[in-house]
């Protein structure tokens, strides 16, 4: 910049010293070469002019010319330089922005003015150049194209001006030019702005829709899936829009909406399935939004080519993806028909935000839902609260009744052994009122004298975690008179977790008294029963006593020890002697049967062999059976034995078998003896007459006599059966029945336990055949 | 001749017994006591006792006993009479020392022959 400025002032002061040479030399040129005459005629014609002073030049004065000419010519050209440089920094001036270097006019007509202008320039400077060479022979002429010279200069300058002006003017016009492309490119882009804007503003009011329609709490998912795809579907002005939510299992894709844009309408359901479609259902749950501006070229799109975009026409697809947390939910998916179609960022964006709204109703229904559940589960909770309530209140009522009616005392004492509450019958039985006792100690209000210890031995016991249970426990009352009481402690804790000792006591005078009048009932049934039993014993004695000398002296009158009778009076005194044998038998069965059935009839238990008893059995009925011409078989094991009352057993087995004989007329009786495995089994068989189904009726009914045709001679006492199954059921355990068939024979059956039973089980049987 | 002590205290049955002894051709005293039957027989002992259990005073048992805790009576033959028809009395009987045991009612053809049985046959008669 310095070297410019320099240069500047340089050619400033050559110019100077140029201009200041030339007029200091004009009067030189006026006086020496050109005559003022001619100075008239300069204007009437250049050519003329320039051929006078052509004349007036001189050949020694060529070399000077052409030396001032030099100079002027590199001036010029310095001055040109300076020019370029000026308009540059003009131009920069004018308009910093635009770059000069490659500048270029457009307007054509502009254009010829600027070539025409610098023609004209390098024209006037030729002409001065030629003017100069030709006419510098003079002063005057020399003066001219100095004047001439000096009018180039000043015309080159103005011209340098104007074509600077020119110039900007050109700038200014590209700059225009400029401004208009770029005010053009600033409207289309405008254009596009307000596109995009109004696209934006559709998709936010859509959304905005959505939003309000989702927020409505009555609205059910599936309808709000029907608004967004039919907004979706508007706005973005798309075929098919469809919102497909996963099942539980992630494996299937369920269509729960798609809204066709042009039917209007909503279509059926579909299901797409994970392992039809690896690679959809893997692109889905990889990306937010799988924009598919050309289904054909898309990756994820593939496995629909074949079959479902042809069907439907489909060019293009923007499926957005439902998260939730890191759950995928669902799609929704806009299927673009016929041809390609670029997704926008806003539209992008736009389904992304639809996508966002579907995850949004998902949770807000499952939260609805889980407020419901709450809802319910708090109105469950508060029924059963009331239920609760409700039965608390009863059981406290029922539990208040019982303390208050109960007929026994309660009371329940804290720690420090106060009454703390105590019931009305409490109150009556001890005499204190509740009033008066809540508050004082049980020691003080219930211990007499003399019991403290050991009131305080049981309290620790309850103390320590034991019951007591029933304890008999004597009472101080308020009178100071004593009441023994059946005391029940233990020690429980309260809701404060306190523990309250709860004594329960009954009135146990009357309990008492009764007890002692029981056992006092005993006492007396027992001596009864020791009365009768003497009676029994005394009755044996004294029915038998004259019977005894009744027999007796029959006996002796009858065998003629007292003289020789004649037959009248033998026979008459026979018939004496067998009823008198007869009431004897009767009197010891009687006596008998009563003291069974009192439980008074000893016992003797031994063991024995069976054999021996079936033994003394053959030989006391072996007359009968001689006398009535019947066999008689026994079959007994050898070495079989019973413990049991061997003289019972043998009187049961005689009175079955001389009923057999005594009713068996011809034939046999058989007694076989079978050992079974809890019970010996004797089956005594006849061939008798029988006996008919009234007969077995009242078989072992006393004083029952089976009426038959056989006039049976031997005198029977009419209990013998009856005192068999007395003996056999009461007394040793066993059992006896009868099987019969009028005259074909009867078979009595007996069987007895190998151990007879204890006298305390015969006793519980007696009772039991009692009732 | 043998001598029999009876001791009972029905006198029909007294009798009866001592017709039949008599009969027999034994020599017969009686007592119609328990005490008195003790007493004889501790007294002047008798060949044999024929000994009612059921007696006024003191019942035959304690007779049998007191017989047999006498030296002298240690040995005399008792033959029990009773109408206790019942298992356990002849245990009890023969358990404090009776000799036989004869059920009553007696049988004039047989009774004579159950005390022989016992005392055996009178060889003096």
């Amino acid at each position: 910049m310095v070297l410019k400025q320099l240069l500047r002032v340089v050619c400033a002061v050559s110019f100077s010293v140029l201009a200041i040479s030339v007029v200091s030399a004009y009067p030189f040129f006026q006086n020496l070469i050109l005559p003022p005459n001619h100075l008239s005629t300069l204007t009437a014609s250049t050519s003329q002019q320039a051929q006078s002073l052509l004349a007036w030049v001189t050949v020694y004065k060529m070399q000077l010319t052409m030396a001032m000419f030099l100079v002027l010519a590199i001036l010029t050209f310095a001055l040109f330089i300076l020019d370029q440089e000026f308009r540059a920094r003009l131009r920069h001036k004018l308009s910093p922005n635009v770059d000069h270097n490659n500048f270029q006019v457009s307007d054509p007509a502009l254009m010829q003015k600027i070539t025409l202008s610098r023609l004209g320039f390098l024209v006037a400077l030729i002409a001065t150049f030629i003017l100069i060479t030709i006419t510098y022979q003079s002063y005057v002429n020399q003066t001219i194209v100095i004047l001439w010279a000096i009018s180039v200069f000043v015309f080159n300058l103005t011209g340098t001006y104007f074509f600077g002006s020119l110039k900007r003017a050109h700038q200014m016009e590209r700059l225009v030019n400029k401004l208009h492309t770029h005010i053009k490119n600033k409207d289309e882009a405008q254009e596009k702005l307000l596109q995009a804007e109004q696209r934006l503003k559709q998709q936010s009011i859509s959304l905005a829709y959505l939003a309000s329609t989702q927020l409505n709490k009555h609205t059910e998912p599936e309808t709000f899936y029907q608004a967004l795809v039919k907004q979706s579907a508007e706005t973005l002005n798309v075929a098919r829009v469809s919102v497909w939510l996963y099942s539980d299992d992630k494996q299937e894709l369920i269509c729960h909406t798609l809204y066709d844009l042009k039917s209007q309408r909503y279509l059926s359901e579909q299901v797409l399935y994970a392992k039809e479609l690896p690679q959809y259902f893997g692109a889905l749950a990889k990306s937010r939004v799988v924009a598919a501006d050309d289904v054909y070229q898309h990756s994820a799109t593939q496995e629909f080519l074949s079959d479902y975009f042809p069907s439907h026409q489909i060019g293009a697809m923007l499926d957005a993806t439902i998260w939730h947390d890191d759950e995928l939910m669902g799609v929704i998916c806009h299927e673009h028909v016929g041809g390609t179609r670029a997704w926008t960022i806003d539209e992008q964006n736009y389904a992304g935000s639809l996508a966002d709204l579907a995850r949004l109703t998902i949770e807000l229904h499952r939260r609805q839902q889980v407020e419901t559940d709450l809802v319910e589960h708090r109105e469950n909770f508060e029924d059963m609260l009331k239920s609760r309530t409700a039965s608390i209140e009863s059981n406290a009522k029922l539990f208040r009744f019982l303390v208050e009616r109960a007929p026994v005392t309660i009371l329940y004492m804290n720690a420090a052994n106060e009454v703390i509450e105590m019931n009305p019958e409490a109150e009556r039985i001890s005499g204190y009122r509740r009033e008066d006792a809540i508050g004082k100690t049980y020691r003080e209000l219930f211990v007499p004298d003399g019991h403290i210890h050991d009131y305080d031995k049981y309290f620790r016991e309850v103390f320590n975690g034991n019951k007591i249970q029933g304890q008999e426990m004597l009472i101080r009352r308020a009178d100071g008179s004593t009441i023994e009481l059946s005391v029940s402690r233990s020690m429980e804790l309260d809701a404060e977790g306190n523990p309250v000792i709860i004594s329960i006591g009954q009135d146990i005078s009357q309990q008492k008294a009764l007890e002692v009048s029981l056992i006092q009932a005993r006492e007396a049934a027992e001596s009864a029963d020791r009365i009768k039993s003497m009676f029994v014993a005394s009755m044996s004695h004294e029915l038998r006593t004259p019977l005894n000398s009744i027999i007796g002296f029959l006996g002796v009158v009858l065998q003629g020890m007292s003289g020789e009778l004649n037959p009248k009076q033998k026979d008459q005194l026979g018939r004496a002697y067998a009823s008198s044998k007869h009431l004897l038998s009767l009197i010891s069965d009687v006596i008998d049967i009563s003291k069974i059935e009192a439980g008074f009839l000893e016992t003797h238990q031994d063991t024995f062999l069976v054999k021996n008893v079936m033994d003394e059995v053959a030989n006391a009925v072996q007359h009968l059976a001689v006398e009535r011409n019947l066999a008689l078989m026994i079959e007994c094991p050898e070495h079989l034995t019973l413990n049991s009352d061997r003289k019972r057993i043998y009187q049961v087995v005689l009175n079955v078998v001389s009923n057999a004989l005594k009713y068996t007329e011809t034939g046999q009786v058989k007694v076989v003896l079978t050992p079974l495995d809890e019970v010996l089994e004797i089956m005594v068989e006849d061939t008798g007459i029988g006996i008919n189904d009234e007969g077995l009726k009242k078989l072992f009914k006393p004083f029952e006599r089976v009426d038959s045709r056989l006039k049976i001679k031997t005198l029977g006492t009419g209990l013998g059966l009856y005192l068999t199954h007395k003996i056999l059921t009461l007394l040793l355990g066993g059992s006896i029945e009868v099987k019969s068939q009028v005259e074909k024979g009867s078979t009595f059956t007996i069987r007895l336990p190998y151990q007879m039973p204890t006298l305390e089980a015969r006793k519980s049987v007696n009772i039991l055949e009692g009732q | 001749m043998k001598t029999a002590l009876i001791i009972e205290d029905n006198d029909n049955n007294l009798e009866l017994i001592r017709f039949i002894l008599q009969q027999a051709g034994y020599r017969v005293r009686f007592a119609m006591t328990g005490l008195e039957g003790v007493q004889q027989a501790l007294a002047i002992p008798p060949d044999f006792i024929v000994l009612d259990i059921q007696l006024p005073d003191i019942n035959g048992l304690e007779v049998l006993k007191r017989i047999r805790a006498n030296a002298i009576g240690a040995t005399v033959p008792i033959i029990a009479m009773t109408s206790y028809a019942m298992s356990g009395d002849k245990e009890r009987l023969l358990a404090a020392g009776c000799t036989s045991y004869i059920e009553k009612p007696i049988d004039p053809m047989t009774v004579i022959a159950q005390i022989e049985a016992v005392i055996g046959k009178d060889s003096t008669s």
